[in-house]
């Protein structure tokens, strides 16, 4: 039986937890949904889950690869059950809630562009291309965030390159733009 | 292939991402909703043991996979190993019987009927019993009926045949049919004939016994048929049709136009001859199951039928490594039943055991 005090506890814990992923989360699930609302509610949704079921981590050095996979199987739940019903490329009200900085205008069009190949990515393989490459989970995390082997993640990563190489949102960037020529525009 | 430069990709996805603004309310809300009381929304502690502990999760799946799989399959392979002889033994009622002579065992409708060889080769006993024999009450329908070979000395026929036809009086019985012949076999002439005995149907036993004892016996077979069951629907159907044909004749008495009287008429004619066709039927079982038949096979001594040559070493061996092969096989087919069903069910429970596995997964984070 928790008492209050428990509880009290363990709210402080979630706080913990809330302060140092929760900006992260939502950015992660907000690349995997492709929308803000959902990204938030899915990621209200992953963390009280998570913190309701905290007892099933015996392990607090797997903390950051268990709360993702709360998160992913939560923005999961959502796309097999809510946003199929829905345009995915609806994505004009989150480019307008991006903060108007220096060419506001370029990465408003980068954030088009990337969420238009992102949309176009099967869910498993946007998923682990958005954990490893902006969440910056290890393969090993990222296989225990999913759940599957490291060699499933490897292999879904090279595959998400591959197509997203070949996706034209995103070609005239592989080709032409890279990061450095990206800062010498800037 | 080409594939995406991984440095660009983080980029683009932190250039895509990073600007998205987070404020503290989402935070503030995720609190407030995990503040009211917690003592009902624990899981329960049985499933919080499990949930907790994947290892001990896929051992009582796999536990209880393998309970069900053996508690499925074990009686199926019993099932499988059981002798078809208890099956048979319990039959029902039989509509024919059937004589089996030479050794071993046959199950037909009317029970097992055994025959036994003697050591000389010769088939000497063959005895059928019937099942409902062991229930047999005053109103039960039994067809009996028999075949006895005798050996009499040289002469002896025309006495023999005599004598039985005595027993066979003194049973209240007759004689149905009689025959007698002469044969040369090279070492002189003998005598052979068959005469069928008919006797009411309780004194059959008894009248076998007696037969035995005119000659020498070689061979018995008795055959028991209840045919009770058959006799009692024969009995239905008649009592049935004739109750339609009373009311047939009701609706002639107040036909008024010569057509409804043809009509009638016609019926009745179809009815009467059905009638009579199973009152025929009926009569015949009747008469069979009051009346048992006893045929009697008598030949002379001096003349004897070739004994069959026994086999030798390697053709026995031979035989039974052909019956050895056709078992084997036999079984192999019986056992592939279970053992497709005991592969199919555990496919079944582990497919759904993977999908419990991932719904729980999923409920549990």
């Amino acid at each position: 039986m928790r008492t209050t005090d428990d509880s009290t506890s363990d709210l402080r814990v979630l706080e913990e937890w809330l302060t140092d992923s929760y900006a992260s989360s939502v950015r992660t699930a907000y690349l995997i949904l492709g929308n803000r609302s959902d990204a938030e509610d899915a990621v209200q949704d992953a963390y009280l889950r998570a913190w309701r079921f905290r007892d099933a981590l015996n392990d607090r050095a797997s903390m950051k690869p268990w709360l993702y996979r709360v998160v992913v199987n939560s923005c999961y739940s959502r796309l097999r059950r809510e946003i199929p019903h829905r345009d995915l490329r609806a994505h004009h009200d989150e480019l307008a809630t991006l903060s108007d900085r220096d060419d506001a205008i370029g990465r408003v069009t980068t954030a088009f562009d990337v969420h238009r190949a992102l949309a176009d990515l099967a869910p498993h393989l946007r998923v682990v291309v958005v954990l490893r490459y902006y969440a910056d989970l290890s393969e090993r995390d990222i296989a225990k965030a999913i759940g599957h082997p490291v060699g499933t993640v490897k292999s879904r990563l090279s595959e998400a390159r591959r197509q997203l190489a070949r996706h034209a949102a995103l070609r005239p960037t592989t080709s032409v733009r890279t990061p450095d020529a990206r800062e010498e525009e800037r | 292939m080409t594939e995406i430069d991984e440095m660009v990709l983080r980029h683009e996805l932190r250039a895509a991402a990073d600007d998205l603004g987070v404020s503290r309310e989402g935070i503030d809300r995720i609190l407030a909703s995990a503040r009211p009381p917690l003592a009902d929304d624990d899981p329960p502690r049985i499933l919080s043991a499990v949930r907790g502990r994947p290892r001990r999760q896929r051992l009582l799946i796999a536990v209880a996979m393998v309970a069900v799989v053996t508690a499925i399959t074990v009686p199926l392979v019993r099932g499988e190993s059981t002798p078809p002889l208890t099956v048979h033994a319990a039959g029902l009622p039989a509509r024919a019987g059937k004589t089996v002579n030479g050794s071993g065992y046959s199950p037909t409708n009317a029970g097992l009927k055994f025959g036994v060889a003697q050591p000389n080769g010769l088939v000497t006993l063959s005895a059928s019993v019937a099942p409902a024999t062991a229930a047999v009450t005053s109103s039960a329908k039994i067809e009996s009926n028999g075949q006895v070979d005798l050996t009499v000395r040289k002469g002896g026929i025309g006495p023999a045949f005599t004598r039985l036809t005595t027993l066979a009086a003194s049973d209240g019985g007759t004689v149905v049919n009689s025959q007698i012949q002469t044969a040369n076999a090279g070492h002189g002439n003998f005598a052979y004939g068959t005469i069928t005995l008919q006797v009411p149907q309780p004194r059959f036993t008894q009248l076998v016994s007696q037969v035995q004892r005119v000659g020498r016996t070689t061979s018995v077979t008795t055959s028991s048929v209840d045919v009770t069951a058959q006799y009692v629907d024969l009995r239905a159907r008649i009592t049935a049709l004739q109750a339609a044909r009373r009311q047939y004749l009701a609706i002639m008495a107040k036909a008024s136009s010569i057509n409804d009287i043809l009509a009638v008429q016609a019926q009745l004619n179809s009815l009467q001859s059905r009638i009579e066709q199973l009152q025929g039927q009926l009569n015949l079982l009747d008469h069979q199951t009051t009346y048992a038949n006893l045929t009697v096979s008598l030949t002379e001594s001096g003349h004897h039928v070739a004994p069959p040559k026994p086999e030798n070493g390697i053709s026995r061996a031979f035989h039974r490594a052909v019956h050895g092969f056709v078992a084997g096989f036999e079984w192999l087919i019986r056992a592939s039943g279970p053992a497709l069903f005991a592969v199919l069910s555990l496919a079944v429970l582990l497919l759904l055991a993977r999908l419990a596995w991932r719904a729980l997964r999923r409920r549990a984070i």
